[in-house]
C-alpha cells in the first residue's frame, strides 16, 4: 500500500512538472544541441555536412574580420551601458532621494519604465524618425537657423546606434538601481553629513558603494541586452554598424554558412554567459559583505 | 554654566500640519536634557533642526555663540546617533567610528588611534575589524555612540537612542549612557517617548505637546509639581479632580480635604491631583480628619506594593501601599471594603488646567 502512495505521489509531481520541462527541453536544450552540433558541421553547397571538425571556431578567432565585430559589438555594448548608468542613475537617485511626493515619484518611475510595454521594434524606429533626413532633429535645426538644409550625419552610424539602444535598454538600468537606492536608509545619508562629509563625499564613500549592487545589475543587463541586439543596427546602424547577432543572422540567410553561424552563436553565448556568471559572483560577495 | 545651545522662537510647518510651533529654549554646558512626548509632538523635528537636517520655517538656532539656522549637518558642530544607530554597513567598526575624523584630513594610523581608543570608551575595543552586522543591538548602539562622541562635538543629540532594544538591554544602557555623559562632560540632548528614561537619565525634561512645550523642568519638578494634567499623567500615574479651595479646605469629591493656606485662587474651580504613593488607606473607624470614605474596588498586587483601586462619589483613584508598610491589620484591604484614604494635603497639586470648568 505504501508503494502504491508513493507511486501516485511520484506520478503526481511528475505531471505537475513534466509541461515546463517538455517545453524546456523542446524549446531549450534541443535548439541548443542542434546549434552544437552544427557547429562543428562543414559548409559545403548546398547547406552542410556532418563532421567533427574545430574549423568554423578557428575561422572566428583567425579572421580578424569576425574578431573585429566582436570588438565592435562589445565596444558598442560597454558604450550604451555606460551611457545608461550616467543617465539613470543621477534619475534613479533624484527619484530616491528628492522627491518627496510617493504619487510624483511613481509617475517619473513609470515614465522611464513604461515605455517597455511598447513594442521595441516600435521604439527603435522612433529614433530613425528623429534623427532622419527628414526628422524631428533636422526641422528642429532648421527652423532655428542653426542648419540651412537637413543633414544626413546624425542617421546610419554607431552614435545613432548607440542613442537608439540606449533610450532602448535604460529602463534596465534605472529598475535595479532604483530598488538599491531605495533600500539604503535615509539615515545613513544623514549620518554621514552629521560626521562631516560634504553631499559629494558621502555620495563616493556611502550611496555608490551601497548601490553597487543595482549597477552591477544594470550594468550587466544593458550590457547583455545590447551585446545580443540586431535590430537597431538594421534600422539605424550604418555600414561601420553592423553588430555580431547581424553575422550571424547573415549565416543563417544570405551567407548560407549554417555551421559557422552556430559556432558564432555559441562564442556569444559563452561571452554573455560569463558576464552574467561574474555579475552574479560579484554580486553575491557584496551581499556577504553587507549583509 | 554657559550657553550652548539655544533656540529662538523655532517653528517648524510641514505644508499645512505644523510640527514645531514657536518654541524657545536653551541647554547649558554639560547638561543632559530630554525632549519628552508622545509620537508626532514635534521633539524629534525640534532635534533634528539642531542636528540641521531640517530647517525651521520661522526662529533661529544658535550654537556655542554662532547661528547655524541654515547651516548643513556637516558644518555644524554637533553629532547625533540616530534610533536605528545608522552605521555604514559596509565598513568595520573600526572604519565606522574613524569616518568622522577622516573628514579633517587626519592621518590614518591617528584616525584609527582615536576610533580605537572610543571604542574602548564604550567596552568594545576588540570589535574593530568586526562588521556591524556581526554585532548585537547593544552593542551597535554603543558603536553608534563612540562613532559621534569621537569627533568631540559641542552637542550630541540622541533620538529615542534606547527605544530598539529589549527592556533589560535598555536598563543596562540607561546606566551606560549616564556613565559616558559623565565621563567625557559632553552636553546631551536627548529625545524619548518613555518617561521612566527621561526621568532616570536627565538633568532637565522637556514635556512636549503638539509642537509646544507643556513644561520645562528637573525630573523632580516635573513629578512632584506638574503645571498641568497634561504632564501629570505623561509622568507617572495621576489621580486627578475637579474642587474649589476656600481657605484651608478643598471642596471635592463631594468632601472636605485640608490643604495648605494659599494653595489656589480662593473659590474658583480648579483641577488638582495626587500621586498614588501619596496618599494612604486608613480602617473606616479610625479616627482622621479630612479624609475621603471610600470603596476598595480593585487591587493589584506588585509584589513590594500594591496599587488599590477605590472608588469615593464616583470617581475612580488609585493609591500605592508598601505591603510592608501597611500599618492597620494585616495589610491589604479587600475588594468591596469600606474605608478612608488620607491624602497627605502638601501633596495635592494644583493644575493649571484648560479643562477646568
Amino acid at each position: 500500500m505504501t508503494a502504491g502512495v508513493v507511486k501516485r505521489a511520484r506520478l503526481r509531481q511528475f505531471l505537475v512538472l513534466s509541461p515546463p520541462l517538455l517545453w524546456t527541453v523542446l524549446f531549450m536544450f534541443v535548439p541548443y544541441a542542434i546549434l552544437v552540433v552544427y557547429s562543428f558541421w562543414r559548409a559545403q553547397f548546398p547547406l552542410a555536412v556532418p563532421d567533427f571538425q574545430f574549423g568554423n571556431y578557428i575561422e572566428i578567432f583567425t579572421d580578424p574580420q569576425y574578431l573585429n565585430v566582436l570588438l565592435r559589438t562589445a565596444k558598442i555594448a560597454g558604450l550604451v551601458s555606460l551611457l545608461s548608468l550616467l543617465l539613470a542613475f543621477p534619475y534613479a537617485y533624484f527619484l530616491v532621494f528628492k522627491v518627496r511626493k510617493p504619487g510624483l515619484r511613481l509617475t517619473l518611475y513609470m515614465a522611464v519604465v513604461a515605455p517597455l510595454w511598447v513594442s521595441y521594434l516600435l521604439r527603435a524606429y522612433t529614433w530613425k524618425t528623429i534623427l532622419g533626413t527628414e526628422g524631428l532633429l533636422n526641422s528642429f535645426l532648421m527652423s532655428t537657423g542653426i542648419l540651412s538644409e537637413p543633414s544626413s550625419v546624425f542617421l546610419y552610424n554607431q552614435t545613432a546606434m548607440i542613442i537608439t539602444l540606449t533610450y532602448v535598454f535604460i529602463p534596465f538600468m534605472v529598475m535595479p538601481i532604483y530598488a538599491a537606492l531605495e533600500k539604503i536608509p535615509p539615515s545613513l545619508i544623514e549620518a554621514s553629513g552629521d560626521l562631516g562629509e560634504g553631499a559629494l563625499a558621502t555620495l563616493a564613500k556611502i550611496t555608490i558603494p551601497l548601490a553597487m549592487p543595482g549597477i552591477v545589475a544594470g550594468f550587466t543587463m544593458t550590457f547583455c541586452l545590447s551585446f545580443g541586439d540586431f535590430i537597431s543596427p538594421i534600422l539605424v546602424g550604418g555600414p561601420d554598424g553592423l553588430m555580431i547577432a547581424n553575422v550571424i543572422a547573415a549565416q543563417f540567410g544570405a551567407a548560407l554558412n549554417w555551421p559557422l553561424g552556430s559556432a558564432l552563436a555559441l562564442v556569444m553565448l559563452v561571452i554573455v554567459l560569463g558576464i552574467i556568471t561574474a555579475s552574479d559572483r560579484f554580486e553575491r560577495l557584496g551581499q556577504a559583505r553587507l549583509s | 554654566m554657559t550657553e550652548i545651545v539655544a533656540l529662538k522662537n523655532i517653528s517648524k510647518h510641514f505644508g499645512t500640519v505644523i510640527g514645531v510651533d514657536n518654541v524657545s529654549l536653551t541647554v547649558e554646558q554639560g547638561e543632559f536634557v530630554t525632549l519628552l512626548g508622545p509620537s508626532g509632538c514635534g521633539k524629534s523635528t525640534l532635534l533634528r533642526m539642531i542636528g540641521g537636517f531640517e530647517e525651521p520655517t520661522q526662529g533661529g538656532v544658535v550654537i556655542s555663540g554662532k547661528d547655524v539656522t541654515h547651516l548643513p549637518p556637516n558644518k555644524r558642530p554637533v553629532n547625533i546617533v540616530f534610533q536605528d544607530y545608522a552605521l555604514f554597513p559596509h565598513m568595520s567598526v573600526g572604519k565606522n567610528v574613524g569616518y568622522g575624523l577622516r573628514v579633517g584630513g587626519m592621518r590614518r594610523t591617528e584616525v584609527a588611534e582615536r576610533a580605537s581608543d572610543a571604542l574602548e570608551l564604550v567596552g568594545l575595543a576588540d570589535r574593530f575589524d568586526a562588521k556591524p552586522h556581526e554585532l548585537s543591538g547593544g552593542q551597535r548602539q554603543r558603536v553608534a555612540l563612540a562613532r559621534a562622541v569621537v569627533r568631540q562635538p559641542k552637542v550630541l543629540l540622541l533620538d529615542e537612542p534606547l527605544s530598539a532594544l529589549d527592556a533589560n538591554l535598555r536598563e543596562a544602557m540607561q546606566v551606560e549612557l549616564k556613565r559616558l555623559q559623565r565621563k567625557v562632560g559632553l552636553t546631551f540632548i536627548m529625545v524619548t517617548h518613555d518617561q521612566t528614561e527621561a526621568l532616570a537619565l536627565s538633568d532637565r525634561v522637556i514635556v512636549m505637546r503638539e509642537g509646544r512645550v507643556m513644561q520645562d523642568g528637573t525630573p523632580d519638578v516635573l513629578y512632584d509639581r506638574p503645571s498641568s494634567s497634561y504632564v501629570a499623567g505623561f509622568i507617572g500615574t495621576t489621580n486627578l479632580f475637579q474642587g474649589q479651595v476656600r481657605g484651608e479646605t478643598l471642596h471635592a469629591l463631594g468632601h472636605q480635604l485640608l490643604v495648605p493656606k494659599g494653595l489656589a485662587p480662593d473659590g474658583s474651580m480648579l483641577t488638582f491631583g495626587f500621586r498614588p504613593e501619596k496618599a494612604e488607606i486608613l480602617p473606616l473607624d479610625a479616627a482622621a480628619k479630612g479624609t475621603l470614605p471610600a470603596t476598595v474596588t480593585d487591587i493589584l498586587y506588585h509584589g513590594n506594593s500594591a496599587r488599590i483601586v477605590v472608588d469615593v462619589s464616583g470617581v475612580s483613584l488609585s493609591i500605592d501601599q508598601t505591603i510592608a508598610g501597611a500599618r492597620h491589620g494585616s495589610g491589604l484591604p479587600e475588594i468591596g471594603d469600606r474605608v478612608q484614604i488620607a491624602i497627605s494635603p502638601d501633596r495635592i497639586m494644583v493644575l493649571a488646567d484648560e479643562v477646568a470648568a
